[in-house]
């Protein structure tokens, strides 16, 4: 089923009326439950007994330094690392399963595009995988709501790192994933990027979707995110709550 | 629907190869050039009575085809790792034995490629008849590239995260598939030299055997393959 | 200088390993002293029990790295790969001795080193595989990574091994079958093989125990360097 997108260059104010799917971040059904979560690569360890829960359509940021362990905790709740000990479950099911696989939308730090090809076989590609029905007129919306379509045609290799890093996280978006991760999303992207992430991101989380990202932008991660997790050495050393501007308070009471 | 949906992601698994290496020539065309000084090589020093030469040029056009055709083996998987494209390749909502199949398929036409040229080119610098049995040719041609693609798909996802991964992965690979160059050299040698006979079929079996395990193995064992 | 000859004192306790060296030194006087020399090749007869001990080891050194790496992959125990790894080790060792103790052989008893000969080409292509399995693990430094890369290629072996020893059988015509023996023979050979395979499971336990002594170590030392005080909590 698809779900058409409003645009999303018009800048969606988040003061506009809450729609429907937003309500159901509140029955508390965890998106994701990582237990006692430990993983070493090679003899280091990476992440140590990490227990984190991830309620359906929360946005939660991960900040720490380099090396905190951020991104191998994004490749636990996705499935691409297989911890040492610990379990993760998305939607009541094992990362690893494959039914829990198609419900999740991951850009890692590799951009996971294949430079040969233009952003448009890219992303039909990947829709294709998972199996999205009308794929091309699909693509060609969200091509359009991101304003790629002047550079949708061109091999990867000649995008610029900003458009090769949107392409990317609408990359992961392309099928609608009940959960989106994504690492560093706004690392390679300039200004008007970051805007863009944004309004997506404010989007996906009008939707119900869950979102969980790193980030280094703490003003960025203050916006956008319900909750900052802060991770440092591989372990999780703070809960703060996100969102302080005034258009969501209304959450923060419920 | 289940099926369907594999069927047709197979499909676009293997399309999508296809397009990137019709864009982008350098693996497949390597291959076909080491194929081609292979040929030259053995065919300038090959100065033997047609006799004795039909005896030795099939075991040389199979280690021509083998050597060169690691290079298309270990590019297989090595293309994923090498665009970024792992995490997502991995992720994918398709079986791992399906993934596998892709590659496999892939391979095997790229072996397919490399043995249209090569074939030719022995003939011509070499002056060997091979021309006159193409079916039996042909079988034992699609049974070898079978084998050699899926044991090749295997190796290059083990060895494809590797620094030192191509010199590693024709190393492994070699000694892994001599019981198809062996069989292979030696139904090309039979039949060259005279009717199918029962001897032929022997070697036929094998080459099927061979295909038939490294298949199911590869396909049961791809799941570990793909692994961080 | 307290312990001055660790080693040698870790040895003299090891009453496994004493049993163990006087099972070879009793099979090397029944190969020596009991076996009847052989009419036509006379002494150099007595390789074969050497060589027939050790290509045993072989073999049964590839099927055990295969089994333990399938388990490996089962259960995602490094314990598994420790066996795995010892077997193998000790199984290309094997491998080795074979092919060195066959080729001298075949020196004396067809004046050549080395033909190809079903037996000597599969036991070639095998000591190929082996080494290009210990090439790969050896450019692995991650221990799960390297166990299951072994895991998967200790597959790949085992299932490659049985179509070797059908090419090379039918490769090149005729294979010698085991020759009739005089059975006083037959039964040094037999007590050789055993004491030999004793040797080979106690090499793969002692080196299974130094691989696990070796990734322990590695782990304390990684885990004292990563847990460092963190300074702002």
């Amino acid at each position: 089923m698809l779900r058409s997108f409003p645009s999303v260059t018009s800048e969606a104010a988040p003061s506009s009326v809450p729609s429907g799917p937003r309500e159901s971040r509140l029955d508390g059904r965890p998106a994701v439950t990582a237990a006692n979560l430990s993983v070493a690569y090679g003899r280091v360890p990476v992440l140590r007994e990490i227990d984190l829960q991830v309620a359906a359509g929360e946005c939660v940021a991960l900040m720490g330094p380099n090396g905190a362990g951020k991104s191998t905790l994004l490749g636990c709740l996705v499935g691409v690392v297989r911890p040492a000990c610990g379990e993760v479950s998305l939607f009541g099911k094992n990362a690893r399963n494959r039914d829990a696989r198609r419900q999740v939308g991951f850009a890692g730090q590799e951009p996971g595009l294949y430079a040969e090809l233009s952003a448009r076989e890219n992303l039909i590609f990947s829709g294709r995988m998972y199996g999205v029905q009308n794929v091309n007129q699909h693509v060609s919306r969200l091509l359009e709501e991101s304003n790629l379509t002047s550079a949708a045609d061109r091999p990867v290799a000649q995008l610029s790192q900003g458009m090769r890093q949107r392409v990317a996280v609408l990359r992961a978006m392309v099928h609608q994933p009940q959960l989106v991760v994504l690492d560093e999303p706004s690392a390679r992207l300039d200004t008007a990027g970051k805007q863009w992430l944004a309004s997506l991101l404010t989007r996906c989380r009008d939707h119900g979707q869950t979102v969980c990202f790193a980030s280094h932008d703490v003003a960025q991660c203050r916006t956008l995110a319900d909750r900052i997790v802060q991770l440092d050495a591989g372990r999780i050393v703070a809960i703060d709550p996100g969102r302080v501007h005034d258009g969501d308070a209304w959450l923060r009471s419920a | 629907m289940q099926a369907r949906h594999a069927v047709q992601s197979l499909y676009w698994l293997i399309r999508k190869d296809l397009q990137r290496e019709m864009r982008a020539l350098h693996a497949w065309s390597s291959m076909l050039l080491l194929g081609l000084v292979l040929a030259f090589l053995v065919g300038s020093q090959l100065v033997l009575p047609p006799e004795q030469k039909a005896h030795v040029i099939g075991g040389l056009l199979w280690l021509a085809i083998f050597f060169a055709g690691s290079l298309a083996c270990e590019h297989s998987l090595a293309s994923e790792r090498d665009a970024g494209c792992w995490q997502a390749f991995a992720l994918y909502p398709v079986a791992p034995s399906l993934l596998f199949l892709s590659k496999v398929i892939t391979t095997n036409i790229a072996l397919a490629l490399l043995e249209l040229v090569l074939v030719p080119a022995f003939v011509v610098l070499s002056d060997v008849p091979l021309a006159p049995r193409p079916v039996p040719l042909l079988v034992v041609a699609l049974l070898g590239n079978l084998g050699v693609a899926a044991i090749g798909t295997i190796v290059s996802g083990l060895t494809a995260g590797l620094k030192q991964r191509s010199g590693l992965a024709v190393l492994l690979l070699l000694p892994l598939v001599i019981p198809v160059i062996l069989s292979a050299a030696e139904a090309t040698r039979l039949l060259l030299s005279g009717p199918l006979d029962s001897q032929w079929w022997t070697w036929i079996r094998l080459l099927s055997v061979f295909a038939a395990v490294f298949t199911v193995v590869g396909a049961l064992a791809f799941e570990y393959v793909l692994e961080e | 200088m307290s312990r001055p000859w660790p080693v040698n004192a870790l040895m003299i306790k090891d009453p496994l390993g004493w049993m163990v060296f006087s099972l070879i030194l009793l099979s090397t006087w029944l190969v020596f002293f009991v076996a009847p020399t052989e009419a036509t090749m006379g002494d150099v007869q007595r390789i074969v029990y050497l060589h027939v001990a050790v290509a045993w080891g072989g073999l049964a050194g590839a099927s055990v790295m295969g089994c333990c790496g399938v388990a490996f992959l089962i259960h995602k125990k490094l314990a598994w790969d420790y066996w795995s790894q010892a077997a193998g080790e000790v199984g290309w060792l094997c491998a080795t001795l074979t092919l060195v103790s066959g080729s001298a052989w075949a020196h004396e008893a067809w004046g050549t080193w080395w033909t190809w000969e079903p037996r000597l080409t599969a036991s070639l292509v095998l000591w190929f595989i082996f080494a290009g399995i210990f090439l790969l693990r050896s450019a692995i430094d991650d221990p799960v990574r390297r166990a299951r890369v072994g895991g998967v290629l200790a597959l790949v072996g085992m299932s490659d091994i049985p179509l070797v020893i059908m090419a090379t059988r039918w490769f090149r015509g005729v294979h010698p079958v085991s020759p009739a023996m005089e059975p006083r023979m037959r039964w040094v050979l037999l007590v050789t093989v055993i004491c030999y395979t004793a040797l080979f499971a106690y090499l793969v336990m002692r080196r299974r125990r130094q691989l696990e002594g070796m990734e322990l170590a590695s782990q304390l030392e990684a885990s004292a360097w990563a847990t460092c005080p963190v300074p702002h909590h």
